[in-house]
């Protein structure tokens, strides 16, 4: 009679078991699922970033191209790329302007014409340039910078940096950084 | 008798548990596909337009409209000789190409003969009634320019524009 009682008893615990095993079971089944779904919800595509970074480079590279009004020497006007070497070695235009100043003046005009332009309505919520040299790690002319960067915690943040020469052994980099509405 | 009853009760246990599953899988994949359909038709318009960002490069760079010695450079003298040749419509798969000039500022007119280079845009082709601007870039515009004797490339900065319809290939 006892052994029967104990019969009953050790069949009932492994059915418990078996419930628990079969109740771990879908659990664990469910968890992989709502794994797999949220990687696959979770995968946004980058398409919109990378395509922001290209229209960046390429602003950015028109205004490296873009020719001044700087002669130095006479008849020989300068594109920005050569004027921040010459800004780097402190030369002056034909005009009696500095090389730093007519390239500031001109970076901003540029800005301004542009699409990049910070205002009301715009995408752009930030956006600035800067040019400093990598032997001295200082800023060739002031960075000229439109916006707020504060105001960018949540949008697309893109930048750009271009190596130069600056002359003997110094390397000058262009950097320009915008950030976009989400 | 009992143990039937029992048995029945587990079967139905069992029953009421799958289908408590499949019902819970079924409504999770309808919430999947109503997120992902919602996101489907915004995805093929940046889809659509990263391939028209690329068109535009591609066709910035392309011999016909390359300026040589500068990166990416657009060559205007090359622009205006190609003006209202539609045949390249086909060329390209597009409906239209328009270089705007940005900086510096010049008086608002179409490129003509007679007032090239002090004008603002060069028509290669458009379609007139198509006003979707598909995608554009960046580029500096480029000529030959003459000072004190000597020539000079002189670059400005310009936008490429083109127009699609269809899809962008």
């Amino acid at each position: 009679m006892k052994d029967k009682i104990n019969f009953v008893k050790r069949l009932k615990n492994k059915k418990g078991q078996e419930e628990i095993v079969g109740f771990v079971l879908i659990v664990v089944i469910v968890v992989i699922i709502m794994v797999i779904l949220l990687g696959f919800m979770l995968r946004q595509p980058s398409t919109k970033e990378a395509r922001r970074s290209l229209e960046l480079g390429t602003f950015a590279s028109s205004m490296l191209s873009y020719t001044t009004e700087c002669e130095i020497p006479k008849t020989t006007p300068q594109k920005i790329k050569d004027l921040i070497r010459r800004c780097n070695e402190r030369n002056v235009c034909d005009n009696g302007k500095s090389a730093c100043e007519i390239m500031e003046t001109e970076l901003k005009e540029i800005v301004a014409h542009s699409s990049y332009k910070v205002d009301e309505g715009s995408y752009t919520r930030y956006f600035s340039i800067s040019t400093y040299s990598n032997q001295t790690n200082t800023s060739l002319i002031q960075p000229i910078i439109i916006g707020n960067v504060e105001g960018c915690n949540l949008g697309v943040r893109v930048i750009n940096e271009q190596p130069l020469s600056g002359g003997i052994g110094d390397l000058i980099y262009f950097r320009v950084e915008a950030c976009f509405e989400s | 008798m009992i143990e039937d009853k029992k048995g029945q009760l587990k079967i139905q246990q069992m029953i009421f548990m799958l289908v408590a599953v499949a019902l819970f899988f079924i409504f999770v994949a309808l919430f999947f596909f109503a997120i992902k359909g919602a996101s489907l038709y915004k995805q093929s318009i940046e889809n659509e337009r990263d391939k028209a960002a690329g068109v535009v490069l591609k066709i910035a760079s392309s011999p016909e409209f390359s300026y040589e010695g500068v990166p990416n450079g657009v060559d205007e003298d090359k622009l205006m000789a190609l003006r209202s040749h539609r045949e390249y419509s086909d060329y390209w798969g597009i409906d239209g190409i328009i270089v705007r000039k940005l900086y510096p500022e010049t008086s608002g007119q179409e490129c003509e003969i007679g007032n090239y280079p002090d004008c603002n845009e060069i028509k290669i082709f458009a379609k007139d009634d198509n006003v979707a601007q598909a995608a554009s870039a960046y580029v500096p515009l480029c000529r030959k320019e003459i000072s004190g004797g000597r020539t000079y490339d002189k670059c400005e900065i310009a936008i490429v524009i083109i127009q699609t319809e269809e899809e962008v290939i």
